[in-house]
């Protein structure tokens, strides 16, 4: 099987002296959306952070483009791979467009001087999120969904085929969390980018993601097609709850209805 | 192009230009106006011939005192944004009380040390003491910003106490230790400046060149590291710019207050919080301040001098309490 561009090997992850994550392989499938979903505390945040080299591994390592990532200059990893970590801060009165810019750090010599690639890279990362018109506005000002795709804008202009997003739909309402998630979807289906995300929702994952991890203990449960691994089963073992899965007669993504508690967790 | 709403880089220019117009007429005054009168035929002949009185004594000082400045805003500004603390500050977190506690030691202590060695005794102190909070508040693979400052408060206090203990057990010849802790621009000389200039013309370039990392420092530490910024390497490099900074400052002037602190939240009223204006707009007001309050010790009731760090504190602790209240309503 061919190897992807970011993939783990033997990958252990510990928090102090706790164990969070054991012995891993993963792939991260290229050119599609991959969703990581998990209970609160398995270790898919965890496991985010050290796919972006934010977290050093206690064993194995995490490759990408075949090289160990922690070996790898983080200037360099940050042209390669742009993440988003859950709920990000910013100081009081930082524009849209002042944010977006920061996106260009990596690619910036030691006196800052931008490009007219730069510039143009801010531009199509404010135009694609659609916070063109919204560039002069202080980032506090913006409702959670606006504010979420001023964030993606950044990480755009990093111009990385690889997006990681931890959590990108939290604390925003069921309108806001699909304008969030259908641009990721456009993101990827237009500019082919390989984006990895953790989300809580099952159901987004299955109707936004190609590829679905599920991960519990420390371990991958399952990992493959949502249609073909979201079961009641996953949700039993995964998630300790009894659930129906429905599938959408219309478009053949799973649906699950999450009914009972299971006893024991 | 602007990256934070509020900012006018406009009013920028327009600031930079009336506070250096207004740093050079203070500077005027401050040349002709002293223990011994002078004419303005006096200052420009003085100034032609590089020679008497006002180039001796009068021309250092202001010299100094403008650098001084510069220094010290540059120092709270550059910890303001690396701690992410709007209350730090070189004479908040110690940096400027281990200077203070070398010098006092070296004056009381051992009375025999050559009074030209006190500024060196004082940058020794200052680069100490902040090598300590560096180390007090470093846990694995970096320092907490918010460590930092608590560390430091803590070790300023502790240094003041000492300081204090030194003060009272050698009370008969605690007076020259006394003006120097107060942060006196009396009786500087060329020497004097030679100490310094480097260091602020080093601080300049700094500002000119980090205020991008600076600027981004100001967003979560995930995203910044994220964004491929080693940023422990980079933190530690701008503490020990600040260091030198506010070391260099103390070594020449005492520890003078409130101008690290103030200043940058002046600045930051006026044109922002991005780090491209914030820089040179606090440079420019800090040299300002100490410019003037070194004027207004020397003149108000001669020939008793009023040290300038008192002045400053004078003048700086009002308008800060006033920044606290107008801000009550807002984050801090």
């Amino acid at each position: 099987m061919e190897m992807s561009r970011l993939y783990t090997e033997g990958l252990t992850l510990c928090y102090e002296s706790d164990e969070i994550i054991r012995e891993l392989h993963l792939q991260i499938p290229d050119g599609k959306i991959t969703a990581l979903v998990g209970r609160n505390g398995c270790g898919k945040s965890t496991l985010l952070k050290a796919l972006a080299r934010l977290l050093q591994p206690t064993h194995g390592h995490v490759f990408l483009d075949g090289q160990a990532i922690q070996q790898l200059p983080t200037r360099e990893v940050a042209k390669q791979l742009a993440i988003l970590p859950q709920s990000p801060t910013a100081p009081e009165g930082l524009t849209v467009e002042g944010l977006v810019r920061q996106g260009r750090y990596p690619h910036m010599n030691l006196f800052g001087k931008r490009s007219a690639e730069d510039e143009e890279i801010v531009q199509w990362a404010l135009q694609a999120t659609h916070m063109y018109d919204l560039r002069e506005r202080d980032l506090t000002e913006l409702s959670g969904g606006q504010r979420q795709r001023a964030w993606v804008a950044m990480a755009l202009a990093q111009g990385t085929d690889l997006l990681l997003l931890d959590e990108p739909t939290t604390y925003l309402d069921m309108a806001h969390q699909l304008e969030v998630l259908e641009l990721l979807e456009e993101l990827n289906r237009e500019q082919g980018k390989t984006i990895v995300m953790v989300v809580h929702d099952l159901n987004h994952a299955a109707r936004y993601a190609q590829h679905m991890i599920a991960v519990t203990d420390g371990r991958i449960w399952a990992s493959g097609i949502p249609a073909e691994i979201m079961t009641p089963e996953l949700l039993l073992e995964v998630f300790g709850v009894h659930a129906h899965i429905q599938i959408e007669a219309e478009t053949g993504i799973p649906v699950c209805v999450p009914y009972k508690l299971a006893m024991a967790r | 192009m602007k990256q934070y709403v509020g900012q006018y880089s406009k009013r920028f220019a327009v600031i930079m230009v009336g506070s250096l117009l207004l740093l050079a007429l203070l500077a005027i005054i401050a040349l002709r106006l002293g223990a011994v009168p002078t004419t303005f035929a006096q200052v420009i002949n003085d100034l032609w011939l590089q020679d008497g009185l006002i180039w001796e004594y009068r021309v250092p000082r202001v010299l100094i005192a403008i650098f001084v400045g510069i220094n010290m805003a540059l120092a709270g500004s550059i910890l303001q944004g690396v701690t992410r603390n709007p209350l730090a500050a070189p004479d908040i977190i110690g940096i400027s009380a281990g200077g203070g506690l070398a010098s006092v030691i070296m004056i009381l202590v051992v009375p025999s040390f050559p009074q030209m060695m006190l500024p060196l005794a004082a940058f020794g102190g200052a680069v100490f003491a902040g090598m300590i909070v560096y180390f007090v508040s470093y846990s694995r693979g970096g320092i907490k910003p918010e460590r930092l400052a608590l560390t430091g408060v803590a070790i300023s206090a502790g240094v003041q106490a000492l300081i204090t203990l030194l003060i009272v057990g050698y009370a008969l010849n605690a007076a020259q230790a006394l003006v120097w802790l107060k942060g006196s621009l009396y009786a500087r000389s060329w020497q004097h400046v030679e100490m310094i200039w480097p260091w602020t013309l080093v601080g300049g370039l700094v500002a000119l060149i980090a205020y991008r990392q600076l600027n981004l420092l100001l967003l979560n530490e995930e995203t910044v590291r994220g964004l491929g910024m080693r940023i422990d390497r980079t933190r530690l490099l701008l503490l020990v710019v600040s260091v030198a900074l506010a070391g260099s400052s103390v070594a020449v002037a005492g520890t003078i207050g409130f101008v690290g602190l103030v200043i940058p939240h002046a600045a930051r009223l006026l044109v922002g919080s991005d780090f491209r204006l914030l820089l040179p707009t606090s440079a420019v007001l800090g040299a300002l301040l100490v410019t003037l309050s070194d004027l207004v010790g020397r003149v108000v009731m001669p020939p008793v001098e009023i040290p300038a760090g008192l002045v400053t504190a004078l003048l700086g602790a009002p308008y800060f309490l006033y920044l606290l209240l107008r801000r009550k309503a807002a984050k801090f």
